[in-house]
């Protein structure tokens, strides 16, 4: 009997395993390394403490890396949830031939190397002074994640029965009102799993971060960085569990939050989680 | 329906954000580049006769689009059976193994690339398992295996997941069809099924191919000068040379092959959907 996938052979399957083996598994290298107490980066580790872990939390310019990445993360994800969630309900509502104004500030930093933007954005930043502000952090972040939520807002938007908002307007709800009570409410939940993505992008964001980095204000992902570049410590593979550990929580949370809300009707558009249909 | 004025303001702070953080800094970057700059010598677009007259630069561009081409060559090579290996999984495995490509997905690439330091650094995990079998050490870490591998991982969720989705939402009676008229599983796969997945392949590689163009952290770890592409030049001319001219000259340079490039898939994308389907 043919299956009833005809494509289901032993050839798809062994690349199959072998590929999620090896996009999976180079996950728990750095958790595993960080336990060993050596002075360099060994996998597999050959004893186990909580050596590095501990100097990653007792030394004073890790620990101000890491709550300066979280103050940067915070407003990134407040600022992209916001500007990106409004921005993609306008894309959605603006008449169809307007969209093409604003296809390019929705694409254009998605698909043009980050590079390029950094280097652009660091040459107004030292023109201004800006180098080591918060402000340009957080600035030069969101513009990696704001048009992402606003593509991620805008798919929820035009997939949405519009006759809902046609009858609040329609029923003598004026046009803020709609707005504010009935459009708004069905895209927070993609707006705000989006400001959890540029989150997590954030405590990863190492090209746009590294020109405007200051004494004493250098993003955890940048100092990795660098540490990595320059030698290894095993700093890294402790900071790195911890970046693992808060993407896995995240897209936990995120996921179980999705999955109530669809219980319940409500779309939450999350990449990697749309595809799965 | 929601009027021109609403439209605008709704957008406001997205299109200021854009405005100040990418058009304006982005356009500085090109006049500038071109300027004559008495201090460093350098007359109208001489920065530009000098990147093109410099060995290196011409080499590593080269190398940036060979690097990309093969990345998303073997990308395509393993997410397509991939993507139909997990469609052929019960509903019940598929979420399981859809989080194993997810989860990679929003983690951070500084941990996902300083595993494979674990694995490749001396001592490291390939060099114990060469050990077992009377090999010496491989001296993997900065050679192009150890790039191009790292690299080739962090791009496999953003190739599987969308091939996933049309794998997923392709009708296996048009296959079951071609067999049951005595046409061989390869051609059936051949000339039916991947003209109607040819589309999302071809825009998956697209974007593999771009994003590759502007890869940073995995070539300055994994890798060493002979490795290294076209972002981590820029990156040197300002963070050793503080050259920001021949930065934003190179810059320029990228954006403007890769906006060839992206016409050429562009056109690639509207010729597979006018014959392939």
């Amino acid at each position: 009997m043919k299956s009833s996938r005809p494509f289901d052979v032993r050839l798809f399957r062994v690349i199959g395993v072998a590929t999620l083996l090896m996009l999976s598994l180079p996950m728990l290298i750095p958790v595993l390394s960080a336990l060993d107490p050596g002075e360099f980066f060994t996998f597999p580790p050959t004893d186990v403490s909580s050596r590095w872990f501990r100097e990653f939390l007792a030394n004073r310019s890790w620990r101000s890396s890491t709550l300066l990445t979280f103050s940067i993360a915070i407003m990134t994800a407040a600022v992209s949830s916001v500007v990106g969630g409004l921005a993609g309900i306008a894309f959605a509502r603006v008449h169809s031939r307007m969209r093409p104004i604003f296809y390019p500030l929705l694409v254009g930093p998605l698909i043009v190397p980050v590079i390029i933007l950094a280097v652009s954005f660091y040459g107004v930043a030292l023109e201004y002074g800006l180098v080591g502000n918060l402000f340009a952090f957080v600035v030069a972040n969101a513009l990696l994640s704001a048009p992402l939520v606003a593509l991620l807002v805008s798919g929820v938007a035009l997939r949405m029965d519009s006759r809902i908002e046609l009858a609040s307007l329609s029923c003598g709800a004026g046009r803020l009102r709609t707005l504010a009570f009935v459009t708004v409410p069905m895209v927070a939940p993609s707006a705000l799993a989006g400001g959890a993505l540029a989150f997590l992008l954030v405590l990863d964001e190492v090209q746009m971060s590294i020109f405007l980095v200051a004494p004493d204000r250098t993003p955890l992902a940048v100092k990795m960085f660098l540490a990595a570049f320059q030698g290894t410590t095993p700093i890294v593979t402790a900071a790195s569990s911890f970046l693992l550990v808060s993407a896995v929580v995240i897209i936990g949370v995120v996921t179980l939050v999705r999955n109530r809300l669809a219980a319940r009707g409500t779309t939450m558009a999350v990449p990697g989680l749309e595809e799965q249909g | 329906m929601y009027g021109p004025a609403l439209i605008v303001a709704l957008s406001l702070p997205f299109l200021a954000m854009m405005s100040v953080g990418f058009v304006l800094p982005l356009s500085e970057s090109v006049i500038n580049s071109f300027r004559s700059d008495p201090e460093a010598n350098r007359q109208f677009a001489e920065a530009y006769r000098e990147i093109l007259a410099d060995e290196l630069f011409r080499t590593v561009l080269i190398r940036t689009f060979t690097t990309a081409a093969v990345v998303s060559l073997i990308s395509l090579v393993l997410a397509y059976p991939t993507a139909e290996f997990i469609a052929s999984c019960s509903s019940r495995t598929r979420p399981f193994l859809l989080a194993l490509v997810v989860v990679p997905l929003w983690s951070s690439v500084i941990a996902r690339t300083y595993a494979w330091y674990g694995v490749f650094v001396r001592d490291g995990l390939v060099d114990r398992v060469a050990d077992l079998f009377g090999y010496g050490p491989q001296q993997l870490l900065f050679s192009r295996l150890a790039v191009t591998l790292g690299m080739v991982q962090v791009m496999l969720p953003i190739m599987i997941l969308p091939i996933y989705a049309a794998v997923i939402r392709y009708d296996e009676r048009l296959s079951r069809a071609s067999l049951s008229l005595g046409a061989s599983r390869l051609r059936t796969l051949l000339l039916v099924k991947l003209p109607m997945l040819a589309p999302t392949i071809v825009a998956a590689t697209a974007a593999i191919f771009i994003i590759t163009l502007g890869f940073f952290i995995t070539p300055a770890i994994l890798g060493g000068p002979r490795t290294q592409l076209i972002s981590n030049l820029i990156w040197q001319q300002i963070y050793q040379t503080f050259d920001l001219q021949r930065a934003q000259a190179m810059s320029v340079t990228l954006l403007g092959t890769t906006l060839l490039l992206l016409l050429f898939f562009g056109g690639l994308l509207l010729l597979t959907r006018r014959y392939l389907r």
